[in-house]
């Protein structure tokens, strides 16, 4: 069967992004999405969801 | 100071625990997809794929320079069209899989345009061919016919400043509808537009595309089975026999192709010792499940689709081969 890989191809380069781009001072990544939201509105920033799949 | 440093960033595994609720609350269909949102969870933009570092910081300046919802940016779309409330609507319809939407949209954004229509009738080409290649996933109606793609890819091969990175994308694209349709035929011209135009470009990124076009090239153009498994081989990145994902690749390619079944079969069955069990390994069941089947041990390939069909037993498609290789094995020859 074939990998349903039309978005997933470039799945893997976006850790790498992530990482290469993160700034050097920023708050602990929030782990929950409640957090995330809190955070976004404590800081008064906007909040981006990486949705990806591991598989 | 990049783009990012302005956000909080919240990476969340759309199949697992918490990101399983919210991909569907957010319906999101392919990955990676990115929402950009307020704190109360309303969406500024969202798109889908990562496409470079430039290319996703650019997006993400483009949002944050114009901070509205989608839906009070709807409204002003409504109230008079702009390209730049087109750049962000078209994203969020196909991150969406509304490629109806997104094809109107850069239509009408096209029209908006003085320059730069060669970029719109590549997004054009590329929203209908994932339209088109949607239904095969989810096999619901198709948004756009297979014409219309070919329409939209010879539209953006008329252009005067088509660019060399635009032949390639137009052919993997045209790859993946002749794949699903079985019609090898319909990617040639687009095959051959994006060889020879990118023939001794010195781009590395653009050599290395072209040297995996090259392997359809070779088997559907030139018509040298050989040389193209050779090529094909080639073009395995570094490691690759001992990465299902890679070996299984491999192997579909070579039975979507009817060549190298042996070697396939070979290959494909370390890539089933090698998978992950699940999803993984099923899908790569599936693969040699196909090419025992098209060596005639169809009674083989029924006992490995039942492997599939356990590996993974919510999708529906491994029971649909399970019943279709039962129906093959019981039929009278």
């Amino acid at each position: 069967m074939r990998r349903h890989t039309a978005l997933t191809l470039v799945a893997g380069a976006v850790a790498t992004l992530a990482l290469a781009c993160a700034p050097a001072e920023q708050p602990e990544e929030p782990t929950t999405f409640a957090e995330a939201k809190a955070q976004a509105a404590d800081t008064q920033k906007l909040l981006l969801v990486d949705f990806y799949a591991t598989w | 100071m990049t783009a990012l440093d302005n956000v909080v960033l919240f990476k969340t595994d759309a199949e697992k625990d918490e990101g399983i609720d919210l991909a569907k609350q957010y319906t999101v269909t392919g990955f990676p997809t990115f929402v950009l949102m307020n704190a109360d969870g309303e969406t500024v933009n969202r798109w889908a794929g990562y496409g470079g570092p430039e290319a996703f910081i650019g997006t993400l300046d483009k949002s944050l320079a114009d901070p509205i919802t989608i839906a009070d940016r709807v409204a002003r779309w409504e109230a008079g069209p702009t390209e730049a409330d087109a750049e962000i609507l078209a994203d969020y319809h196909s991150s969406k899989d509304e490629f109806k939407d997104a094809v109107s949209i850069l239509h009408a954004a096209m029209d908006l345009s003085d320059n730069g229509k060669a970029d719109y009738r590549e997004r054009i080409f590329s929203s209908t061919a994932f339209g088109y290649l949607k239904s095969f996933f989810d096999q619901g109606d198709p948004h756009f016919t297979k014409d219309d793609v070919v329409k939209a890819a010879d539209d953006v091969l008329a252009e005067p400043d088509t660019k060399k990175s635009t032949y390639i994308s137009v052919a993997y694209l045209m790859q993946m509808v002749a794949s699903r349709t079985q019609d090898p035929h319909c990617m040639i011209p687009y095959l051959k537009a994006a060889v020879e135009r990118t023939e001794g470009s010195d781009d590395p990124d653009l050599q290395k595309a072209r040297q995996n076009l090259l392997v359809d090239y070779t088997l559907h153009v030139e018509g040298d089975k050989d040389k193209a498994v050779d090529l094909k081989r080639d073009s395995m990145a570094e490691g690759w026999k001992e990465d299902s994902a890679a070996l299984n690749d491999f192997a579909w390619w070579c039975f979507e192709n009817g060549v190298n079944y042996e070697e396939a079969e070979a290959m494909g069955r370390i890539g089933v010792e090698l998978a992950e069990p699940g999803k993984s390994k099923a899908m790569i069941l599936d693969t040699v499940a196909e090419l025992c089947h098209a060596q005639g041990k169809t009674k083989e390939a029924l006992e490995l689709m039942r492997q599939a069909a356990t590996e993974d037993p919510d999708d529906e498609y491994f029971q649909k081969q399970v019943t279709r290789f039962e129906e093959l094995t019981s039929s009278p020859s």
